[in-house]
């Protein structure tokens, strides 16, 4: 079993990875860019595969992305964006609110972009955006003081630095309430970190939520399969065994691809260094771990992907 | 499974083998005593009767909020004359367990300024946690370079926090990433006792958005675990579990930490767990889906009867 997983890609793969996949779905942290710093190779990868008549899709579960200000920003460094191609949980959330006829109003522990997402197709956050601040010499919070929305049916849970009690309270208190939807963005622990600090990610304030209220959420992005799903509803001629994601790790990245049937690569240029890689690959020979988070094929960088695939192009030009 | 002799409906005969088969009552306050300020009809006159009759009473509380002092006083003022070290709480156990693991360096406490009164009392170093810690808020992204980071953090203590904020989640994970740092957490109660439709995260909600980021999972001291039998069995040794009650509202935490410890347990349903509630646990308890600690050797309707109960009895014999 392991030996047709974590297969390096080199030249002799670089064929059959061009002409068996048509669509290339990328995560983005870690595998274009190292915030701040785009990765060397990353723009002109995805120009290259543009050119050859690749579909390319950027699937993040970053929620503060917007398709709108992503894909401008993609514009900016040199790669010709369109919002379509740009997968972001902020959207998948919408798409699934559109997708079960949702009516009502939202509670949303998240930031502008969910804002921004959501009102596109008409869904309303009631509140939950920005600071809800708690007196700062309080040592109580006096329940009766605190305002509830009678209409919110459903309570989203994204990332949001303005995570506080009072907020934990409100999304608990209308998640006891009978016919609440519980949606979160995604489950991410951390956020790519720096070396001064941890970055707690979108996982952590769902962690909170989750305890409070003992409830379960409907999680839509990666490993889950909304994203996918999402692609296909808007591009039916995508076909999973025909597409190939690329990232950097293996519990989202790298799971949700093989659970939605693509190919997966895995760079090492992120979240999950080599050695780690052996560890899961180790862990996954004893039964001790889901075989589905072992990528089909890895390499060390983006750059070394354009390099394979420009070396092919010069043997055939 | 039987549980036949389990969740046993309190009459006056088995209220009677409780007063004389046991020489020491441990009671959780909220839920059991109060929901404060509402103090339950019986609670007072119940702690000085058993007091009356030689019985030697502990208060024993994940309430991270309040220091024993804090509970000492609350007592006096409704009229039961407590003793700051009859009171067990998470605050004051925190401290204990610094103590008991000679433990040296400093702490980062995400929690109230009752923790900070408990562990300064011991002489240990907080180094920040409590209170505000905010963002402004018209701030969208985190300055990392802005950060103050302590160098020098041993421990981190998770506590009930009501200033709970992303900046702190995010310093209690950096220095848990750290080596040799311990993590502590005071108790893992998902919510506090409301009796409103109002859901008040507990400390619990607060460690799950800490253990989250830092990947990592705390000793937890507060109920249902060990370490408070154990704090009251240090300082007062002669404490038998076999002759000990256990009184509470909340069968993961009360009940389930008085059957562990070997002591009887009494549940009352003033609090946390209904009547209701209960039956479908027996029931799963029959199925082997849930934990035997979880069910109770008597329930009682509130603390009032317990007392009525006793006081028959009584009147009965004399």
């Amino acid at each position: 079993m392991s030996n047709s997983v974590c297969i390096r890609l080199n030249e002799i793969h670089i064929e059959s990875i061009l002409n068996d996949h048509d669509t290339f779905l990328f995560d983005c942290d870690g595998v274009l860019w190292c915030s701040p710093n785009i990765l060397p190779g990353a723009i002109e990868l995805l120009n290259c595969l543009t050119k050859l008549g690749k579909r390319v899709f950027f699937v993040t579960n970053n929620s503060l992305k917007t398709q709108r200000g992503f894909s401008q920003w993609l514009n900016e460094i040199g790669y010709q964006a369109k919002p379509e191609q740009i997968i972001c949980t902020a959207w998948i959330t919408a798409q699934y609110l559109k997708s079960i006829n949702f009516k009502g109003h939202c509670y949303c522990i998240g930031m502008q972009s969910m804002v921004e997402e959501l009102g596109r197709e008409g869904f309303h956050i009631s509140d939950g955006i920005g600071p809800d601040p708690v007196p700062p010499e309080a040592d109580w919070i006096e329940t009766n003081t605190i305002k509830f929305d009678d209409n919110i049916n459903c309570v989203i849970s994204a990332f949001d630095i303005h995570i506080n009690y009072l907020k934990i309270i409100k999304a608990a208190t209308y998640l006891s309430r009978p016919n609440v939807l519980f949606l979160a963005t995604n489950d991410d622990v951390t956020t790519p970190q720096t070396d001064i600090a941890i970055l707690p990610g979108e996982g952590t304030i769902l962690a909170s939520i989750v305890a409070a209220s003992g409830r379960s959420p409907t999680i839509l992005g990666k490993p889950r399969a909304p994203m996918f799903e999402s692609i296909r509803l808007a591009f039916p001629d995508v076909k999973p065994n025909r597409s190939i994601m690329v990232g950097d790790r293996l519990e989202t990245d790298i799971l949700f691809g093989n659970r939605q049937g693509l190919t997966s690569l895995l760079v090492f240029s992120g979240a999950t260094s080599e050695k780690k890689l052996d560890t899961i690959k180790q862990a996954v020979e004893k039964n001790t771990a889901d075989k589905d988070l072992l990528p089909k094929f890895c390499i060390k960088d983006v750059n070394h992907l354009l390099q394979l695939i420009q070396s092919r192009e010069k043997t055939y030009s | 499974m039987s549980t036949k002799e389990l969740c046993i409906h309190l009459t006056e005969l088995h209220a009677k083998s409780l007063l004389n088969d046991n020489d020491t009552f441990l009671f959780d306050c909220d839920g059991v005593l109060w929901n404060f300020p509402d103090i339950f009809t019986g609670a007072v006159e119940l702690l000085n009767y058993l007091t009356e009759h030689g019985k030697r009473l502990f208060f024993v509380t994940n309430n991270s909020t309040k220091t024993q002092d804090d509970y000492a006083k609350r007592f006096n003022d409704i009229g039961y004359k407590a003793k700051p070290e009859q009171i067990i709480c998470s605050a004051w156990l925190t401290a204990q367990h610094l103590k008991s693991i000679n433990f040296k360096g400093k702490c980062y406490v995400v929690g109230m300024s009752s923790m900070k009164h408990e562990l300064e009392r011991e002489g240990f170093q907080i180094c920040g946690g409590i209170g505000p810690d905010p963002l402004a808020s018209d701030a969208n992204a985190i300055k990392t370079d802005k950060l103050e980071l302590d160098k020098d953090v041993d421990c981190v203590i998770s506590a009930l926090d009501l200033h709970i904020s992303y900046i702190k989640i995010l310093k209690a994970a950096t220095y848990l990433n750290r080596p040799n740092v311990l993590f502590l957490a005071t108790n893992d109660d998902a919510s506090l006792p409301q009796s409103d439709e109002i859901v008040m995260p507990g400390a619990g909600s607060i460690l799950a958005s800490v253990a989250a980021a830092s990947c990592r999972s705390p000793t937890i001291l507060g109920k249902p675990h060990r370490p408070m039998f154990d704090a009251i069995c240090l300082a007062f040794p002669d404490v038998d579990p076999k002759r000990t009650v256990m009184i509470g509202d909340r069968v993961e935490t009360d009940i389930a930490f008085g059957n562990r410890q070997g002591t009887k347990t009494l549940l009352v349903f003033t609090g946390a767990t209904s009547e209701k509630y209960l039956d479908t646990l027996k029931q799963q308890v029959e199925k082997h889906t849930t934990e035997r600690d979880l069910l109770p050797n008597f329930c009682v309707k509130d603390v009032g009867q317990f007392l009525q109960f006793l006081k028959s009895t009584e009147k009965s014999t004399s």
